[in-house]
């Protein structure tokens, strides 16, 4: 990044290519849809090329990228919440049929477990999903999620209990069904 | 009723997160050493964390990078030519379909270029332009027919 920030296209060509795909990763888990997704990661590289003579090293590249890119997530989300023709909260991708592929049954079973997890977390209150998307994929603390979503620190423990709890109770009811899920104990 | 175990649980996931100060910590050990419900909730929550962090990843489309040079190269004011200059960088497979799709719609669109229609498509095929017609749209390319012609003229 210190190259790309004196000016180096070639280094900045190489931080796209090297962070782009996670960012178009994280930014589905926002929005559960790759167009939108691809959007969003193109403008969080535009904010980075934009920003990127003022960055200075005092924190990890990344924490730097991914407090840029949650921001510019929230703010879609809720600008689109305030603009639903926009098309927040489309469906999910279908998942691939793994039928006739060797070891299809395992992945299967394996495809199920996370449609069980990401069914849960479609149904989450948006607060909760939130949260859980900021901590777990976005690497940011309690205190920084809790500044992103504008909540304190105990209220983003609160909610990311919950949503563990709430796919924790998921997969318990999904144990009798889905070989592997097992429930909590 | 509250339960002796309450104060504790909602700490449960903000101790596997290592999110809790020490005291905190410490107090939330203890506690655990010596309940069982509490051993077997965090488990389980455990499971259920592990099970959102193996969720897989969607993998960006062929076009992302393309389209982020368009982009970027717009707001630069550098237009097709910044475009080119970005994907025909020596690097993924990809460059390479980006450059390739500019020079397929040089052979196709400029006037005078391939001898017919059947040439044009074989060129087509060669450069697997039915991928790089994604790149196309999403560069915009076909309103930019000067710089297309620009381009032609230094070729």
């Amino acid at each position: 990044m210190l190259a790309a920030r004196g000016g180096d296209e070639e280094a900045f060509r190489a931080l796209f290519r090297r962070h782009a795909p996670r960012l178009v990763a994280y930014a589905d888990r926002f929005f559960r849809n790759r167009a939108v997704a691809e959007e969003m990661a193109q403008e969080i590289f535009l904010r980075v090329h934009r920003a990127r003579g003022s960055y200075e090293p005092r924190a990890r590249f990344t924490t730097w990228l991914y407090t840029i890119a949650s921001r510019v997530c929230l703010n879609e989300l809720r600008r689109r919440r305030s603009r639903p023709e926009d098309g927040s909260g489309e469906a999910a991708e279908a998942a691939p049929d793994p039928g006739g592929i060797p070891g299809a049954e395992e992945a299967l079973a394996g495809r199920e477990l996370e449609v069980v997890v990401q069914r849960c977390l479609d149904a989450l209150p948006e607060h909760q999903r939130l949260a859980l998307v900021l901590t777990r994929f976005g690497e940011h603390s309690y205190a920084e999620a809790g500044a992103l979503l504008g909540v304190s620190e105990g209220a983003v423990k609160s909610l990311v209990f919950r949503a563990a709890s709430a796919v924790q109770q998921a997969l318990a009811d999904a144990g009798a069904s889905v070989p592997g899920a097992g429930g909590p104990g | 009723m509250r339960s002796a175990c309450d104060p504790f649980r909602e700490e449960l996931v903000a101790l596997l997160d290592d999110a809790l100060p020490a005291e905190a910590r410490a107090r939330v050990e203890a506690h655990l050493a010596g309940c069982a419900t509490c051993r077997q909730a965090l488990a389980g929550l455990q499971r259920a964390l592990q099970a959102v962090d193996g969720l897989p990843a969607t993998p960006p489309g062929p076009g992302l990078e393309a389209a982020f040079a368009a982009r970027l190269e717009r707001e630069r004011g550098r237009g097709l030519r910044g475009v080119l200059r970005w994907l025909v960088r020596p690097a993924p497979a990809l460059a390479l379909g980006g450059a390739a799709a500019l020079l397929a719609l040089v052979l196709l669109l400029v006037p005078g270029r391939g001898s017919g229609a059947g040439d044009e498509l074989e060129v087509a095929r060669h450069l697997e332009l039915v991928y790089d017609l994604e790149v196309l749209e999403q560069l915009e390319l076909l309103e930019d027919l000067e710089a297309i012609e620009a381009l032609e003229d230094e070729g």
